[in-house]
């Protein structure tokens, strides 16, 4: 009995040095994460305007959000993008990765090309694809016009204005891809020779064989990637300003707008609060789901 | 321990040595802070900061240059509410009201009225877009005429139509805008006359005003959007709509943004155009043989007027401003005499003090003695209320909801006018 109350002094003495070595970090994340989150989560039941005092409302600012139709635009938009752009990526991922993964003659220049896009700024990159999906000048029409085809508005049209924006994520999947090509070294090669052996096909290899062995890293993926499409903002900011019609109009741009060109820091903390929950919901839910598709290759 | 105690006391030496010679140097000279947010860089502002301080030996302005945002100033909002803001900067003039309502501004009356400047020394609507609660939160610097009728007088020639005549009313500009307007076989643009909404007009304001529409009574304080003027004005708006197809004539436009080198109305496109001041300089630096003539927006014959859209920028003293005099001595003489005629005349702004306005400097040119005169008696600005953010925004949206067929006019309007009705009310509590 005594020994398991007794902490001994080296114990404390370690606890403490611990405890000191951390400090520095303990402090930044109490003063500069924990602090402004908590105080956010007392500002979405406030009306504040951050030049006078908060006034507290209670749940009114979740109340409105409802009744605002741009709110359920914005809400809309970004629901939209995440559901066409997460499955598109997914596939395009693992395929690249496949592709990418075959033993051809300069497989590491086709990796490199396929990663660059990556480390383009994404405001440069903005920038850039405002001129590819121009529909006069840019890039993709006149590629099109060759063919006969004479391409939509793009990011000038309200129809086409997320999906050119789904396209222009397709351009930056270099980094999933990475991390899907590590997954696919450690696929054990013998699974494939007896694979072979009882006459399996290229395409039941894929199915039955590699794609539950990347499964954890399709899991990660999926996670980071919702995590990503719901909070998606620079983009929208720079490219469009959320038009045409406020089809581009997605949640954080219009969050961002109602913090600081309406200055209504009540209702944007509540928006962020919303978003924490949703994306907490669905990482949970994929989570979850992940027991029955997931699996962890190991001695079990 | 020892150790501990040793390190906090060298630590707290050089924090106190640092602290006492700050000190000392401020005793002398007062430094204060400005901010050009949007000034672009290579520009005259650091000679003119420069010659401020040699003739203001006890103030020293630091000058620093901020990057310019649509519809918002976070740098400058944050900095305020963070207590550490500029003890001065440059805003545009349609949110000095609503930051004055919310109290982030130091007032201006008191320092206007003990350094002998009158509110008659500006173009009356540009200090009145400073003004709210009776109280003067900005003082203006230029007056830019931002949405003029352009029309390219090579394109009327071409159709049969009189260079020098330009539309004298709505009715007439629509009828010359359908013989401009030319398509090919496969029914794509050309060339097209007019779309209220290009280049300016993705502000609405002129269009609203040329049927005589008012978006603010400033007596009742009530949100006019909806005004059936107004409605009528955005009723037009969709007969061009329908007649031209807004995504066919965003996708011909969207290759070319309003402040960038080249607008169809530059490339020759598009026949007639809401076009601001800076079009002067870029058609003569991007299409010097295109002959081109200006005039006010013409109004509607039946109840409308003629109508000239002025904004500009402003200077504000941020509260929290740790010395509000001095702030007030530059911003005084950068918006007046020498120091404002430079500055406009660097940049080809028109100035907003109308001393400095009347000279010669600006004469010389034609078009800004034409701009001058005008303004003195045609000026039109937004709405001056703290919901202005709002206004802006969801007029915006409004037009862009009508030309895509989403809304009616009257039902985009509504919507409107309740929206930033419910702001304002926040303001007015």
């Amino acid at each position: 009995m005594k020994s398991q109350l007794y902490i001994s002094k080296v114990t404390k003495r370690n606890i403490r040095n611990g405890l000191l070595f951390v400090s520095p970090f303990l402090i930044g994340f109490t003063c500069f994460i924990a602090y402004p989150i908590l105080a956010s989560l007392y500002y979405s039941f406030c009306d504040f305007n951050i030049f006078q005092e908060p006034r507290w409302i209670g749940i009114e600012n979740y109340r409105n959000m409802l009744k605002d139709d741009l709110f359920i635009t914005s809400a809309y938009n970004t629901i939209y993008y995440t559901l066409l752009y997460i499955p598109f990526s997914l596939f395009f991922g693992i395929g690249m990765a496949l592709l990418l993964n075959t033993k051809v003659k300069g497989l590491s220049i086709y990796r490199t090309i396929y990663y660059l896009p990556t480390l383009v700024p994404t405001v440069a990159a903005s920038i850039l694809w405002l001129q590819i999906l121009d529909p006069t000048y840019g890039l993709i029409n006149n590629i099109l016009r060759i063919f006969g085809i004479y391409g939509p508005g793009w990011i000038a049209d309200p129809k086409w204005a997320k999906p050119s924006l789904v396209i222009m994520g397709f351009w930056g999947i270099g980094g999933a891809v990475i991390i899907y090509l590590a997954g696919l070294q450690d696929v054990p090669q013998q699974l494939y020779e007896a694979a072979e052996l009882d006459g399996a096909s290229s395409w039941q290899k894929v199915i039955y064989i590699t794609i539950p062995m990347i499964s954890p890293i399709i899991l990660f993926n999926l996670i980071i990637g919702i995590i990503g499409a719901l909070q998606y903002f620079t983009q929208a900011y720079v490219m469009t300003s959320g038009g045409p019609a406020n089809s581009t109009l997605f949640y954080s741009l219009y969050l961002f707008r109602n913090a600081f060109q309406f200055f209504r820091m009540g209702y944007a903390s509540a928006m962020a609060w919303l978003l924490f929950i949703t994306t907490l919901i669905c990482t949970l839910v994929v989570l979850k789901s992940s027991a029955r598709w997931v699996y962890y290759g190991g001695t079990k | 321990m020892k150790k501990s105690i040793g390190i906090l006391v060298i630590v707290l030496g050089i924090v106190f040595s640092l602290l006492t010679t700050t000190l000392a140097f401020s005793a002398e000279k007062v430094e204060i802070t400005y901010w050009g947010i949007g000034d672009d860089g290579a520009n005259i502002m650091p000679k003119l900061v420069k010659r401020f301080n040699d003739a203001h030996p006890n103030i020293e302005v630091k000058y620093l240059i901020v990057p310019l945002e649509q519809g918002t100033a976070t740098k400058l909002l944050t900095a305020i509410a963070g207590g550490n803001p500029p003890d001065a900067a440059r805003l545009d003039r349609t949110m000095t009201v609503q930051w004055g309502a919310l109290g982030s501004l130091v007032p201006l009356d008191e320092f206007m009225k003990d350094s002998g400047v009158k509110r008659e020394d500006f173009y009356p609507r540009a200090l009145d877009d400073c003004i709210w609660n009776d109280q003067v939160w900005a003082l203006p610097v230029e007056a830019d005429p931002c949405a003029m009728l352009f029309w390219n007088k090579d394109l009327f020639r071409q159709v049969g139509l009189n260079p020098e005549k330009p539309p004298k009313s709505i009715e007439e500009l629509d009828e010359l805008a359908d013989k401009l307007t030319k398509r090919d076989d496969r029914g794509n643009f050309e060339r097209i006359g007019f779309a209220p909404w290009l280049h300016m007009g993705f502000t609405f304001w002129p269009s609203g005003w040329a049927f005589g529409g008012e978006f603010y009574d400033p007596k009742t304080k009530k949100v006019t959007a909806n005004d059936p003027k107004i409605v009528q004005a955005m009723e037009w708006v969709l007969s061009y709509a329908k007649k031209l197809d807004a995504t066919r004539v965003k996708s011909f436009a969207a290759t070319y943004s309003t402040a960038a080198a080249i607008n169809p109305f530059i490339a020759g496109r598009l026949a007639m155009a809401y076009d601001g001041v800076w079009a002067i300089g870029l058609l003569k630096k991007y299409a010097p043989k295109l002959k081109y003539g200006w005039r006010t927006v013409p109004g509607y014959s039946k109840g409308g007027r003629e109508n000239f859209f002025v904004l500009g920028c402003s200077v504000v003293i941020p509260k929290g401003s740790k010395h509000p005099k001095e702030a007030w001595e530059f911003i005084n003489w950068l918006t007046s005499g020498d120091a404002l005629r430079d500055w406009c005349s660097a940049n080809s702004y028109l100035p907003a003090k109308i001393d400095v306005a009347d000279n010669p400097i600006f004469f010389r040119n034609p078009d800004y003695a034409r701009m001058i005169s005008i303004m003195k008696t045609i000026y039109d600005s937004p709405p001056v209320m703290p919901a202005i953010g709002v206004y802006t925004s969801e007029i915006q949206a409004a037009q862009d909801a009508v030309i895509y067929f989403q809304k009616t006019p009257k039902q985009a309007l509504d919507d409107v006018t309740t929206k930033v009705q419910a702001e304002l009310n926040k303001y007015l509590r």
